[in-house]
This record gives C-alpha cells, sequence and structure tokens, in this order.
C-alpha cells in the first residue's frame, strides 16, 4: 500500500522510473480486462495504450489520481470501452476467455471435463444472457477483484446499485446454466 | 438453499476463469511499452523541465542527493537564467568599456545655477546703455499724418533684464473709497447755445414757387 502511494506521488512528479514501473505492473491487467470487454486483441492493445496516454496527460496538467491509481485505470479503460463500442454502434461482446482456456493437453479427468463443459456454459451465458452493465459488474467484481466500492466508482454507480447489479447477473448465469446443463447441475 | 449453492460454483468458475485468462502478448506489450516510454521522454522535455531537474537531484541515480531544489515551473527556471545571463553580460561589457564609460560620465555638462553666461551686448559698449532709454525724434502732433516714432536702442535682451530687474509697484489703495461712485460722475457741459431761434419749417406752398422764380 506504501508501495502504492509513494509510486503514485513520485508519477505525479513525472518520475520517469515511477510511470514506467506503473505500465509494468498495469498493463497486462489492463489488457486482460479490455480484451473481456472487447474481444480484439489489437483494440485492446489500442486501450491500453489511451489509457497510459491519458494517464500522462492528467499527471503533466498536475491532474490525475490521489489515491487509487488501479480503479483508476479500469475506470478510464471502461470509458474507453464504452464509448468505442458505442461509436461502433453495437455492443461490445464479451469474450470472457478466448482461446486461453487450454483444452486438455494432458488427459482430463472426469471431474476437469464437468467442469470445463460448466465453464464453456458459463462463458456463452455471460456473453448472451447477460447486460452490458450486468457483465461489466461481474469481470470487475469476480475477475478483477474490485470491491463493490470501487466497482461503483469505476462504472459510476451507486453501490447500492452495483449490489442489485450483481445479484441479477449471477441469477441469470445461473437460470442459463440450468438450461444448458439441467435443473440438477 | 439449493440456489446459494449453485451461485457460490458459479462465483468459483469465475475465480477459476480469472487465473484461467491469457496474457498480453509479448510483442504487442513490447511495442506498446516503447511508445509509452517516448510519450514520457517528449512529455519530460517539453514540459516537465524544472520538474525533471527536481527529480534529478532527489533521484537515487541522479548523483546530486544532497541538493534540493524547489519545484520550479520551466518557464520561471528559462526566466531566471536569462536575467541572470544578461545581468553577467552588461557586467563584462560594462568592465571592458569602463574608461570610455568614465569620459562619457566626466564629459557630461553639468547644470550649476552659479554660472550664469553673461549675455552679449549689441548695439552698444557701455554698461549704461543697457537701460533702455526711448528718445522720441518727433513729437506728436495733431495731425493725423504724422504718427509718433520712437527709436528703441535697447535690444529685447536688455529689456528682458530691465524687466526682470524691476520691482513691480502695486496700484494705491484708493482712501475713502467704498467703491460707490453713484451721483459723483460730473455732469458734462451744455454745447447748445440758448435763445437760438429754431429753424422754421418751410411751407409746402411755397417751394413751387421758387422753382419757377428762377432764372
Amino acid at each position: 500500500m506504501n508501495d502504492g502511494v509513494a509510486l503514485l506521488k513520485a508519477a505525479q512528479k513525472l518520475d520517469e522510473d515511477a510511470l514506467t514501473a506503473i505500465f509494468d505492473q498495469f498493463a497486462p491487467a489492463i489488457y486482460k480486462y479490455t480484451l473481456r470487454l472487447c474481444h480484439d486483441p489489437i483494440v485492446a492493445d489500442n486501450i491500453v495504450g489511451d489509457v497510459f496516454a491519458q494517464l500522462l496527460e492528467q499527471f503533466a496538467a498536475g491532474k490525475g489520481p490521489r489515491t487509487n491509481l488501479r480503479s483508476y485505470l479500469y475506470q478510464t479503460a471502461y470509458h474507453l470501452v464504452v464509448d468505442r463500442s458505442r461509436d461502433n454502434q453495437h455492443n461490445a461482446p464479451l469474450d470472457v476467455a478466448v482461446g486461453t482456456y487450454e483444452k486438455g493437453q494432458i488427459a482430463p479427468t472426469q471431474t476437469q471435463i464437468e467442469e470445463r463443459v460448466m465453464m464453456e456454459a458459463l462463458i456463452a451465458a455471460m456473453n448472451t444472457e447477460l447486460t452490458e452493465d450486468q457483465r461489466h459488474v461481474i469481470i470487475l467484481r469476480f475477475l478483477e477483484d474490485f470491491s463493490l466500492k470501487e466497482t461503483a466508482e469505476i462504472i459510476g454507480k451507486e453501490v447500492n446499485n452495483i449490489k442489485v447489479i450483481q445479484n441479477r447477473g449471477i441469477a441469470k448465469l445461473r437460470k442459463a446454466l440450468g438450461m444448458q446443463l439441467g435443473d440438477g447441475w | 438453499m439449493e440456489i446459494e449453492h449453485q451461485e457460490q460454483i458459479i462465483i468459483d468458475l469465475l475465480a477459476k476463469l480469472k487465473n484461467a485468462e491469457g496474457g498480453y502478448p509479448k510483442k504487442l506489450l513490447a511495442s506498446r511499452r516503447q511508445i509509452y516510454l517516448k510519450q514520457i521522454a517528449n512529455m519530460s522535455l517539453g514540459m516537465g523541465a524544472g520538474t525533471g531537474l527536481k527529480n534529478l537531484a532527489e533521484g537515487p541515480k541522479g548523483g546530486l542527493t544532497g541538493l534540493h531544489l524547489p519545484a520550479i515551473p520551466t518557464s520561471t527556471f528559462l526566466e531566471a537564467v536569462l536575467v541572470v545571463a544578461i545581468v553577467i553580460e552588461a557586467g563584462i561589457v560594462a568592465y571592458r568599456y569602463r574608461d570610455k564609460i568614465v569620459e562619457i560620465l566626466t564629459s557630461a555638462p553639468t547644470a550649476r545655477a552659479e554660472e550664469v553666461v553673461p549675455i552679449p551686448i549689441t548695439g552698444s559698449s557701455q554698461p549704461e546703455a543697457a537701460t533702455p532709454s526711448l528718445t522720441p525724434t518727433a513729437t506728436p502732433t495733431p495731425s493725423p499724418a504724422n504718427t509718433p516714432t520712437f527709436t528703441v536702442t535697447a535690444t529685447d535682451a536688455q529689456l528682458l533684464i530691465q524687466s526682470t530687474d524691476a520691482s513691480a509697484t502695486a496700484t494705491p489703495i484708493p482712501q475713502n473709497d467704498n467703491g460707490n461712485h453713484y451721483g459723483q460722475t460730473p455732469k458734462p457741459d451744455r454745447t447748445k447755445v440758448k435763445n437760438t431761434p429754431k429753424p422754421t419749417k418751410a411751407k409746402k406752398d411755397s417751394a413751387p414757387t421758387e422753382i419757377y422764380d428762377r432764372p
């Protein structure tokens, strides 16, 4: 925590080492997050570039985050993804685990097979059943480990609203998995 | 109870999904990092020269660890450097040309109140002639054809000196005069002669007869 605060203070003074360290620490995570939202590696890479360019501009102008740098970066990425999806006139599809869930290089066990089937059903449900807000909230809460408060800050909603969105999203996923896997899954 | 269990399974699956994610492709990450470093370098050159100096002084690699420079904006820093350079250059020039400067300063005319340059008097060699004398060459006569002419022997400068030397005398205050002069104006004498017969009016009828009487 103290390291994060010291890093942020050094970055505010435009310290080159601090700015580079911030990129090395957060760029891969931001890339994953944007890739989940926009499913295109090139677009995700561009959004990462935009996020850090905006961060530099903010620091140069004497602005930028004062406390929670990680939340700030995700918030910027979220807004960029939303803006891009609006510009493209289509919903940003969520490709949660594109090419990442390796299909058994080693002979999978029965449990692993069941888990993989459930995982694929879950990914399909997230892509098709959830609304955009529900996807964002579930990704931020369970894939990026943000708290309710941080998620609310990133998305720009109240904490109670985030709770409702999260519960509705999980309920939808449960129903979708029940439809795909049977009621007794 | 069943619902809560299923929701917990979903949350566990999501957690596993998080760990199963692929990373940033190395080529993309390297190129993005290079672009980012260029942006930092450009920003440091363009905007953060003052801050960069501070970081250089405070940073562990700077070699000036003991030196604590205040956070100076770039414009202020450059302005201070320019002012110092101008002052140094002016000092060098002044030192190099100090002899000429001293000469110029000593030869410059100084205004002194004691030194009054005497005005040359033209037209007369004697100092008595400084007083203006008006010598009328002709006395004024009642005839309007002869206008009085005067010859002024003193120059204008002498007149100026004379006028400055002469003390102005105020008009004497009249005694027993409150300013009310009503009824004190003397009456003018009558010029008309009394008992002068008025000219009789000519009769209207007599005029034509005179015309006929002429030869």
